[in-house]
């Protein structure tokens, strides 16, 4: 690396970035929030592009099921609130108006699981890779660094049918090369490993890369992959990938149910069987705090997920039980 | 084309009737109404199930829309310069899909696979139907979507195209439905137009018992819309009411129609048991087919 790395950023910063910079070479999308411009930081392109706003009020459902009519028209309707309150309170709609018609509608969302810190569990959404990853028709990226970031804001607008995208609050560095490209369904490999696989999905991406870096230490050689496309995956692509290891160990900001604790063991299971321990919320909800704080209480910290990669090598080590 | 371009009350000659005086025009939309529901009944007998009680309450909004009002082009669906209809009351699909297909959407001998498996006429509007704008059947999500449309319209300058929409009454108990208002309201939407086929009957009994609506017209008004009342079944008022509607240019309209479930079918009209039910048996649809014969003769003259 010759230049210097770029200051960590929050992943919904990286995204008003990466829309901005969209805004200017095409004008066929238009925006549409629910009053929540300053949590999902899309005040910054409402600034910049007024005319391009549509303000939807504190009315969710109405919100998407506009953006499916608006669609129609032939405008690619993005939509943004916080995930809690358009994976549930308006799922309905967007799986009937949106994905069901499977129309052109991008919903981005801000606000995802104990990473939010002190507005505590009403306003965290901890089942959202869950009820989304459910719905067919839908593509759910979840990118964890702005040059990610970058490349699926193109890709989502791009694509023709309905795309669910996840930000982030907490600032993260830069892991992936400036000439990274996405490409549909793949997981990157964030770091090369032999020993065991970690696989984070956003905000859980970089504590696997520090839980690498001290597995590393102690003589363990982590590979890191991010699951940054939730639905559509390439699992076979991924598994090949993870079985060049002896175990897996999956960590995510979200309830185990229904997350890439659920995913990884699916397709892992389909194609190449191996142990699997994973880092989530299990089975409950969080509280207020410091998002710290809670990443601590909750063992969303590179030490669990070090010491977590050492529990799956010894269960990889153990000669296989007879069915 | 419309498979039933030879006759005079077909979907053309109506469509391009402006030579007709309006007493004519109103007696053929009407005498089309009377074929509509013979092809309902039947689409529904033929289905094995489907919601006869509010397709019947609608069917003369819908034929002076589709028949006359909007400028449409069934051989070209995608049409940019269309006005939009979105019937958000999706269980009335019976009543849009013998219109679409007597425009000439497709054919009619695809009325007889509906709800059948493998045919694109579902059990709900889905967007496998050409002429369909978007989903409905889920209360409230048609509204939603056709607020998008007049949205997305507008936000093009496009505003030739007009966006009609109906909704049930039952239907105005989802709060979705009260975000639509408020939001059309709030915007002073005036290229949307919304019918509510107010015929006091919901799936489980009447409204005024299950939850009120009243004092309806005021409600809509208080939300920043311009109302109009009528009897939906008079295809003189049907015509006027529009004509209103596209006279009000500072806000969203809604034109209250007051119906009948199950209008046209003596046994039918305000029965509960024809809001959504098994079909009518042989000698009901023989009974009814014969009633809507009787009219049919009356009106053709």
């Amino acid at each position: 690396m010759t230049s210097t790395p770029p200051e960590p950023l929050s992943l919904r910063q990286s995204y008003v970035d990466a829309l901005i910079a969209v805004a200017q070479e095409r004008d066929d999308f238009v925006l549409l929030e629910a009053d929540a411009a300053g949590a999902t930081f899309v005040g910054q392109f409402i600034e910049r592009f007024p005319e391009r706003h549509i303000q939807c009020g504190i009315a969710e459902q109405n919100m998407i099921g506009m953006a499916a009519g608006i669609s129609t028209t032939g405008l690619i309707p993005v939509a943004n609130t916080m995930a809690v309150f358009v994976t549930l309170r308006a799922l309905e709609q967007f799986r009937t108006s949106v994905c069901y018609a499977d129309f052109n509608v991008k919903l981005c969302v801000s606000h995802l699981g104990i990473d939010i810190g002190e507005d505590g569990p009403t306003q965290a959404a901890i089942e959202d890779l869950g009820v989304m990853g459910s719905i067919p028709n839908l593509t759910v990226l979840s990118p964890s660094d702005d040059i990610e970031m970058h490349q699926m804001v193109r890709w989502m607008l791009d694509h023709k049918g309905p795309v669910y995208l996840r930000t982030g609050r907490s600032p993260v560095p830069r892991l992936l090369p400036t000439d990274y490209r996405y490409l549909p369904g793949h997981w990157p490999t964030l770091r090369e490993g032999t020993d065991v696989t970690l696989v984070g999905i956003g905000i859980t991406a970089h504590i696997c890369m520090r839980a690498a870096e001290l597995l590393h230490a102690g003589g363990i050689s982590a590979q890191v992959i991010a699951a940054s496309t939730f639905k559509t995956a390439d699992g076979e692509g991924f598994a090949e990938r993870a079985a060049r290891t002896a175990a897996v160990v999956t960590a995510e900001d979200h309830n185990l149910r229904g997350g890439i604790a659920s995913l990884v063991p699916e397709l892992l299971c389909k194609h190449h069987p191996m142990p699997v321990e994973s880092i989530g919320l299990a089975d409950c909800f969080a509280e207020s705090g410091s998002a710290a704080a809670l990443f601590q209480k909750y063992g969303f910290t590179a030490e669990n997920v070090a010491e977590t990669a050492k529990r799956a090598l010894a269960r990889a080590a153990q000669p296989a039980l007879n069915g | 084309m419309s498979t039933t371009a030879a006759q005079p009350s077909s979907f053309e000659g109506i469509a391009n009737s402006a030579e007709l005086d309006r007493k004519e025009l109103e007696r053929l939309l009407a005498l089309e109404a009377v074929r509509v529901r013979m092809d309902i009944l039947q689409t529904i007998v033929t289905g094995g199930s489907g919601h006869p009680g509010g397709s019947l309450s609608a069917t003369d909004i819908l034929c002076a829309l589709y028949l006359h009002v909007l400028r449409h082009r069934p051989g070209e669906p995608d049409w940019k310069e269309r006005d939009r209809f979105v019937l958000s009351k999706g269980h009335a699909c019976p009543a849009l899909y013998v219109l679409l297909a007597r425009c000439g959407y497709f054919p009619r001998e695809e009325l007889a696979g509906f709800r059948q498996i493998g045919r694109m006429l579902q059990g709900h509007p889905s967007t496998k139907t050409p002429g369909v704008e978007c989903v409905s059947g889920s209360l409230g999500q048609g509204f939603s979507s056709a607020l998008g449309m007049a949205v997305g319209l507008q936000h093009q300058c496009q505003l030739s195209s007009h966006v009609y929409t109906l909704v049930g009454d039952g239907e105005l108990q989802e709060g979705q439905c009260w975000e639509v208002i408020q939001a059309a309201g709030h915007r002073a939407q005036a290229n949307f137009t919304a019918f509510v086929d107010y015929n006091k009957m919901q799936q489980d009994g009447m409204i005024e018992e299950i939850l009120r609506l009243e004092p309806l017209a005021e409600k809509w008004r208080a939300f920043g819309w311009e109302v109009h009342e009528i009897d939906g079944h008079d295809m003189g008022s049907v015509l006027d009411a529009i004509e209103w509607a596209r006279g009000v240019k500072h806000a969203p309209q809604v034109i209250i129609a007051h119906t009948v479930k199950g209008k046209g079918i003596s046994f039918m009209e305000g029965v509960q048991r024809w809001h959504g039910t098994a079909p009518p048996n042989a000698v009901e649809l023989s009974q009814a087919m014969g009633e809507l014969k009787a009219l049919e003769t009356e009106l053709a003259r």
